[in-house]
């Protein structure tokens, strides 16, 4: 009995020494390989950015990019809250939350263009947008979209919304959702408001509630919704509708007369990260022309280089530059808490 | 018998997770809660009683609070209408039967609770399999919406809440005596007075073990409300992850969340003890039945 416990105790330690070799001994060749973490949405936005960015880079500097899933609340939450320890080397964030994180002081470093020179090819409004203290990557319009065996004659207006015909038939998002605090401006547009005056928009939401199937909180959540005919109208990002086209469903995309604010993602990096430097290059290296031109080419997303050329497919599909909702963020940011208070209390509730 | 020592070390493991892993990280979360807020800033300093008091002086949590734990009791007591028919038949059936039937009623937490929740989506759609039928059968002509409403939530939290209550009940059957029911109808009584007033006191225990667990799991569930329930905040929890991840306010979320806990806590103690004086005769019964 004795033998037997000795010999067991023995295989016992010998097993843990063994696991702890394997399981140690790759944390060593990461720490030597240099790994960057970055945030992600999964999907078809993954493929296209792991071909364009991520591979090329992992190439060419031998570093090694992790990926964070979720979406950008739980993103800035996360940097926020290790601001100290970071998990997130790089935060990639959507707009509205990005109008935050560069109001938050101590997380995220400065990103002048001495740091980024390819920053010098970004349109302005994706790099003065953020004080420079982010810049963008690509953005994706957000406009109207509509099952076309259903909806005759198109839409053209935000305004169509509020048609009855549509009542119980229309998608919008919710605040996780992206899009919500642009509908209320364009609400209040609608109807004589202004960034500063949002009173006309919550008016105009609390009438159209009614009529609305749902307020998505994700992305994937209008899919089945559109694919099966729940609702036939909404408003959402182009690149979404034409995927959803492609798989052969009457759906199209339009860019209303008021035009199409943008969906817009951009990098912060963690001023207290180890990796900054390696940030920054990444950040580089992913606004190059080639980068730019490769992402835009396949996902049909807009890019943030003037010079990028469009070709195919996507030259048809994405809103260029020149047509594109300039909504005031620095108007917008200040009013963002109030604003998703009232939309919770009056509009989805 | 162990000396207490040993039963304190061997409690120790449990302890250190529990501890690292509840307790610890309630008492930064209860912290937090008296921190004053800033949409996305840390939390900042100072003891302060202002989150508590805007979650009383309002009444729009107070009635998301309510519509929680009404839906909460809502799927307790489906719940419980369900499993109790399920478990009594999966008493009676053969050990070979009982062991299939486990593995089926089990099988809902098998399945991702994100799957499941999307899969309702295919079922209680406008033009789901429901809707469908009620439409071919003539009973409806205009599509019921049943999806993104309060109903789809209890019937989501049911499915997930289901196995807990089954074998919670199947548990305390399985303790009974079989004698005790030939007992009874030796004396005359026939099978549905012995399922009644025998049978049925006797599963007490497994009544309130099934109760107090599905309610506290309905009352914290997340994924459930966010897929099927209505847009906005339409239960306790998915407002407390709208403070945190959308509004950035983490001191309100926290104290809702410790609102939520302290009400949750409070329920099921003054449910225990009320069933308890209730069940306790039963439970006595049985004790002195097995001992005779």
């Amino acid at each position: 009995m004795s033998d037997f416990a000795k010999v067991s105790r023995r295989t016992l330690l010998k097993g843990a020494v063994a696991t702890g070799a394997i399981a140690g001994f790759p944390a060593i060749v990461r720490a030597q390989s240099k790994t960057l973490v970055t945030t992600l949405y999964g999907g078809i936005y993954e493929k296209n950015y792991r071909l364009a960015v991520i591979d090329p880079f992992e190439k060419a500097t031998g570093a090694k990019i992790e990926i964070k899933y979720g979406g950008s609340g739980e993103w800035f939450t996360s940097a926020v809250a290790n601001k100290d320890n970071p998990e997130l080397d790089i935060a990639f964030l959507s707009l509205p939350v990005a109008m935050k994180a560069i109001k938050t002081k101590g997380v995220f470093m400065d990103l002048p263009e001495e740091l980024v020179p390819n920053a010098k090819d970004v349109d302005p409004i994706f790099y003065d947008l953020y004080d420079r203290k982010g810049v963008g990557f690509n953005y994706a319009p957000y406009g109207m979209v509509y099952r076309t065996d259903h909806v005759s004659p198109a839409p053209s207006s935000w305004a169509d919304l509020w048609k009855p015909e549509f009542a119980g038939k229309i998608l919008l998002p919710d605040l996780s959702g992206g899009g919500a605090y642009e509908t209320i401006v364009i609400a209040a547009m609608l109807n004589g408001g202004s960034e500063t005056d949002l009173e006309p928009g919550y008016e105009a939401m609390r009438k159209l509630k009614e009529n609305v199937f749902r307020f998505y909180k994700n992305n994937n959540e209008p899919i089945p919704i559109y694919e099966q005919a729940q609702a036939i109208i909404g408003g959402w990002y182009s690149a979404r509708a034409y995927a959803i086209k492609d798989k052969g469903v009457p759906f199209d995309f339009v860019s209303p007369k008021e035009g199409t604010p943008v969906g817009v993602l951009s990098y912060h990096i963690a001023a207290n990260s180890p990796n900054r430097d390696l940030a920054v290059e990444f950040v580089n290296f992913s606004l190059s022309k080639k980068a730019q031109e490769d992402f835009a080419n396949n996902m049909e997303y807009g890019v943030v280089h003037k010079h990028a050329e469009l070709k195919g497919r996507a030259k048809d599909r994405i809103t260029p530059h020149s047509q594109l909702m300039r909504l005031d963020w620095k108007k917008i940011e200040p009013q963002m808490s109030a604003m998703a208070e009232r939309w919770q209390r009056e509009v989805v509730s | 018998m162990l000396s207490l020592r040993s039963r304190v070390l061997l409690m120790a493991p449990a302890i250190i997770v529990v501890t690292a892993l509840l307790v610890l990280p309630l008492g930064y979360l209860i912290r937090t809660s008296f921190f004053i807020g800033e949409a996305g800033m840390p939390p900042q300093g100072g003891a302060t009683i202002a989150n508590y008091a805007k979650l009383f002086s309002d009444t729009f949590y107070i009635r998301i609070l309510g519509k929680t734990l009404w839906l909460s009791f809502l799927v307790t007591v489906v719940a419980t209408i369900i499993g109790y028919p399920l478990a009594n038949f999966m008493w009676r059936v053969s050990k070979k039967w009982r062991g299939i039937l486990t593995i089926i009623v089990m099988s809902p937490l098998l399945v991702s609770i994100v799957v499941s929740s999307y899969g309702w989506l295919v079922i209680l759609g406008s033009t789901g399999i429901i809707n469908n039928s009620l439409i071919w059968l003539g009973i409806v002509e205009i599509p019921l919406k049943i999806m993104f409403t309060d109903i789809a939530i209890v019937i989501g939290l049911t499915h997930i809440v289901l196995p807990f209550m089954v074998l919670s009940i199947l548990a305390a059957l399985e303790r009974i005596d079989p004698v005790l029911a030939e007992a009874a109808k030796t004396l005359g009584a026939n099978d549905l007075r012995t399922a009644w007033f025998v049978t049925l006191p006797l599963a007490l225990p497994g009544f309130l073990a099934g109760t107090t667990i599905v309610f506290s799991l309905a009352v914290s569930a997340y994924v459930t409300p966010a897929v099927l329930g209505a847009s906005g905040p339409n239960f306790i929890t998915t407002l407390i992850f709208q403070q945190f991840v959308s509004l950035f306010n983490w001191p309100l979320g926290a104290a809702i969340a410790a609102m939520l806990l302290v009400v949750a806590i409070g329920i099921v103690f003054l449910y225990v003890r009320l069933f308890s004086r209730l069940g306790g005769p039963a439970v006595h019964a049985q004790n002195v039945a097995a001992r005779a």
